[in-house]
């Protein structure tokens, strides 16, 4: 999958191993190769201090921030943040998991001020909460909306349950 | 008026293309037949919707151009040939919404051309496309701030239904939960035909008195 027009082709394997070198103690395993983006799993406490490397770090410089996706796998909940070097032409995808009973993650919006709406969406959407974020509100649904509809436990509210 | 019974409403309210001039109804004995002097554009207008029913006095018509009609007929008439929409384009459906409104189409035939930005100088208030929880009480307060006479047309099958959006957690089920409509309009989206005869069939509504 290759989700933009790159300025350089990157040698994604000796950018990985670059990666892995400057996140060691910091992710919770070796980086992987997939689709054309590196993959990096780390523990939500060492989430800031990862970003700040993938964004500043001479291999990736990861300057723009693509996307924060929410993740519900039905046991876990995260977010898998993508971003891209525009000068490198690296994509990173670096991941987070915390759970149903405790669904806080630290904010990116000092690392990529672009996080904020981002995070907001992933809150209205999976009710993951984001602290540290500046203006945590639900930016699409109703402030009264009750739950977080893009979770696995969430039932759709009968049309009927809503007046329609 | 003398010789004349009166004339009960029934009656005056004569289907057009049914009688002969000699067997309409004399409404006062100096008047002319009913229909010689309605202008022949406006007959045009009025045969799209057969039997065309005449509101009753409305187009008697003195042979010095002298209409006498029901105050109440008036209005409606001039009511029904400009209906200015609020242009409340929400999703895909105000595309053919727009397109009804752009020359191939061209309402500004039936009157309707005039998208008011403003619901303070609206009369009809075309829902066209999906309307979620969030919007639907700002949907609400626009229709709340129209004057009166005002009319809903619910365009498309989300506002008349939810449509594709059926049971979902954020979108209306259907428009006529929050605002009272007067013509639904079927499709996804509506063909821009489709929304000229909504508008013609809120005309004649309107034109009925509605
Ligand atoms: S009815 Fe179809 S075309 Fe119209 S707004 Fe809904 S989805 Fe879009």
């Amino acid at each position: 999958m290759v989700l933009g027009a790159r300025l350089q082709t990157p040698d994604l394997a000796s950018v990985r191993g670059v990666l892995d070198e400057a996140l060691a103690g910091l992710a919770s395993g070796p980086s992987r190769i997939k689709d054309d983006m590196i993959l990096v799993d780390v523990p939500r406490e060492r989430l800031v201090e990862t970003a700040l490397v993938v964004r500043d770090h001479q291999a990736t410089r990861c300057d723009f921030l693509s996307v924060i996706a929410g993740i519900d796998t039905g046991d876990k909940i995260g977010t898998a943040t993508v971003v891209h070097g525009v000068a490198t032409g690296v994509w990173v995808v670096i991941r987070t998991w915390c759970s149903d009973e405790d669904p806080h993650l630290p904010t990116l919006v000092d690392v990529w001020p672009g996080a904020n709406w981002q995070e907001r969406e992933t809150y209205d959407m999976f009710g993951i909460v984001f602290d540290g974020h500046p203006d945590l509100r639900r930016i699409f649904l109703e402030e009264t909306f009750p739950g977080h509809p893009m979770r696995k436990s969430f039932l759709p509210p009968r049309s009927d349950a809503r007046g329609g | 008026m003398s010789n004349d019974k009166p004339v009960s409403r029934q009656e005056r309210s004569v289907t057009v293309a049914e009688r002969t001039p000699a067997e309409r109804p004399k409404m006062f004995p100096t008047m002319g037949t009913l229909i010689e002097h309605i202008p022949q554009s406006t007959q045009a207008g009025l045969a799209g919707h057969q039997p065309t029913r005449i509101i009753p006095g409305l187009f008697d018509a003195h042979e010095d151009n002298v209409v006498f009609a029901t105050l109440q007929g008036l209005f409606n008439w001039a009511r029904s040939r400009s209906p200015w929409p609020l242009g409340y384009g929400l999703a895909c459906c105000a595309i053919e919404m727009m397109a009804a409104g752009a020359s191939h189409h061209d309402i500004a035939r039936f009157g309707a051309e005039v998208f008011r930005s403003s619901p303070r100088q609206a009369d009809v208030m075309i829902v066209a496309g999906t309307v979620t929880h969030k919007m639907a009480p700002r949907l609400r307060r626009l229709y709340e701030q129209m004057p009166e006479p005002k009319w809903v047309i619910s365009m498309g099958q989300c506002a008349n239904s939810g449509g594709e959006f059926w049971d979902s957690y954020s979108t209306l089920q259907g428009v006529d939960t929050v605002v009272p409509v007067d013509v639904y309009v079927p499709g996804c989206p509506p063909r821009p035909e489709a929304l000229v005869e909504g508008i013609l069939k809120l005309r004649e509504k309107i034109f009925k008195g509605g």
